[in-house]
């Protein structure tokens, strides 16, 4: 199978990739090709022209600075998965990594792409919520930052706008620490669902509580009434079952082929309670 | 447009449309045909070739992606490991049809030289992309084990 006829741009830099997206409106940036390629492959869309941002310099490394982690765009799945550091300092990102798709499509795949390819059964964008993210975001324009919250506006829409790339995630290091569970039917398989919690503990309480959800409404959704709900009490069966009850209202469920609403909801709150007891233990 | 690429440790040039796959640039471009496309949907992993040492799904990744890198494919005969992979898979009877083959043995390869005292569980998880509708994987798996010993010199995998 063959994509249809597209012309290829590998621009050096991110002001060449910008500068061509200005003047190709229905340009698509390429990043690991493991979503979009498919997509061509099968006819389900076609671009006139393509920007493989594979070439920049920069785009894929991961640099601890003071607090807070710099990921670039093009870092491989793979590489989120095994790098030591985030497995010690996020160990919701290296867990939620080992659980996309399959090892060869990880070694491909980039988490700036996950993300921006906005598909509500992409496993980043999840933790992007839970941990709280920002979005360096780079066009002709300049550079802006847009918050995980903001970024997933609905299936395939990102608040990313046309001539915009982008150039880097941040995520602050607060000594927190999560996990991501999923469940799919089979290896490989996208999420039927997933979630992302993360808990900064002062002692016995929350501090401060970051759940993600995939897959669970039309796009990733941050539940914030859990969240706070979450903060300042402690982790009692009793609280627990009680944010199970707000990550499900803020659900958006349809019954299809994954199972039925009640199912899901069902398994939501599973995931939810395996996820807090299992904060701490070594992710597989 | 033109891609450079070094396939086994010969370089190769030709001159492709941007949409050609990888998968069908070494095998129609090029004419290494040991490289199978199964599926053609990013699922079976008979395509697998190492690029820059990495095991990827080659008719999921453009030649255009691939200009200026390095891969390797079933074919490598100078590589010693590669060999010994190969011998371990007809030792263990690690395939019938032998479509899935060329994908399950570079990522078989991939993974031996990432991890020199695999576990089962690794073995298994590394799999993950490779489909095999004939042989089973237990035979499959068993070749990767006779492989690590012959490769890492470990006799015991342990579960
Ligand atoms: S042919 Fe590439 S994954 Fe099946
Ligand atoms: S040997 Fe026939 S598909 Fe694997």
């Amino acid at each position: 199978m063959f994509p249809d006829k597209f012309e290829y741009y590998a621009p050096k830099s991110i002001e060449e990739a910008a500068k061509f997206l200005d003047g190709h409106e229905d340009a698509k940036v390429l990043a690991g090709g493991q979503s979009l390629i498919p997509l061509l492959k099968l006819r389900f869309t076609s671009v006139p022209e393509i920007v493989d941002i594979g070439r920049i310099k920069g785009l894929d490394s991961i640099v601890f600075q003071g607090s807070a982690v710099e990921i670039g765009p093009m870092v491989r799945t793979s590489e989120i998965g095994e790098n030591s550091s985030i497995r010690k300092k996020f160990p919701v990102l290296s867990e939620a990594a080992g659980h996309i798709a399959d090892p060869l499509v990880r070694n491909m795949g980039t988490i700036g792409g996950d993300i921006c390819h906005g598909d509500p059964a992409n496993d980043f964008p999840a933790v992007m919520l839970a941990l709280d993210a920002e979005f360096e975001i780079s066009s002709s324009r300049g550079k802006r930052t847009v918050k995980a919250e903001d970024f997933f506006v609905d299936t395939f829409a990102t608040a990313l706008e046309p001539g915009e790339i982008l150039t880097g995630i941040k995520i602050q290091d607060t000594g927190s620490s999560g996990r991501y569970m999923k469940y799919k039917k089979y290896a490989g398989d996208f999420s039927i669902l997933g979630i992302a919690v993360n808990l900064l503990m002062d002692g016995k309480k929350v501090k401060k509580a970051g759940i993600g959800l995939t897959n669970c409404g039309a796009t990733a959704i941050k539940a914030k009434d859990a969240e706070k709900f979450m903060n300042g009490k402690d982790l009692s069966d009793e609280n627990i079952e009680k944010a199970a009850e707000l990550i499900v209202k803020a659900c958006d469920f349809m019954d299809d082929d994954n199972g039925s609403v009640k199912f899901k909801e069902k398994l939501l709150k599973n995931l939810f309670v395996k996820a807090v007891k299992g904060i701490g233990g070594v992710p597989k | 447009m033109m891609v450079t690429v070094k396939i086994n440790g010969k370089e190769y040039s030709k001159d492709v449309e941007p949409r050609t796959l990888l998968a069908t640039f070494i095998r129609d471009d090029i004419g290494l045909t040991g490289t199978h496309i199964g599926c053609d949907t990013t699922n079976c992993g008979a395509c697998t070739v190492l690029m820059d040492g990495r095991a990827v799904k080659s008719c999921t990744v453009l030649a255009a992606q691939a200009d200026g890198h390095e891969l390797e494919t079933i074919e490598n005969e100078a590589d010693k490991e590669l060999s010994m992979v190969k011998e371990s898979f007809i030792e263990e009877n690690g395939l019938q049809c032998g479509f899935c083959t060329p994908g399950m043995i570079m990522t078989s390869l991939y993974m031996l030289r990432k991890n020199k005292n695999p576990s089962e569980d690794y073995i298994k998880n590394s799999l993950a992309g490779n489909l095999c509708r004939c042989t089973g994987y237990v035979s499959i798996i068993n070749s990767i084990k006779n492989a690590n010993e012959k490769i890492n010199g470990k006799k015991a995998v342990v579960k």
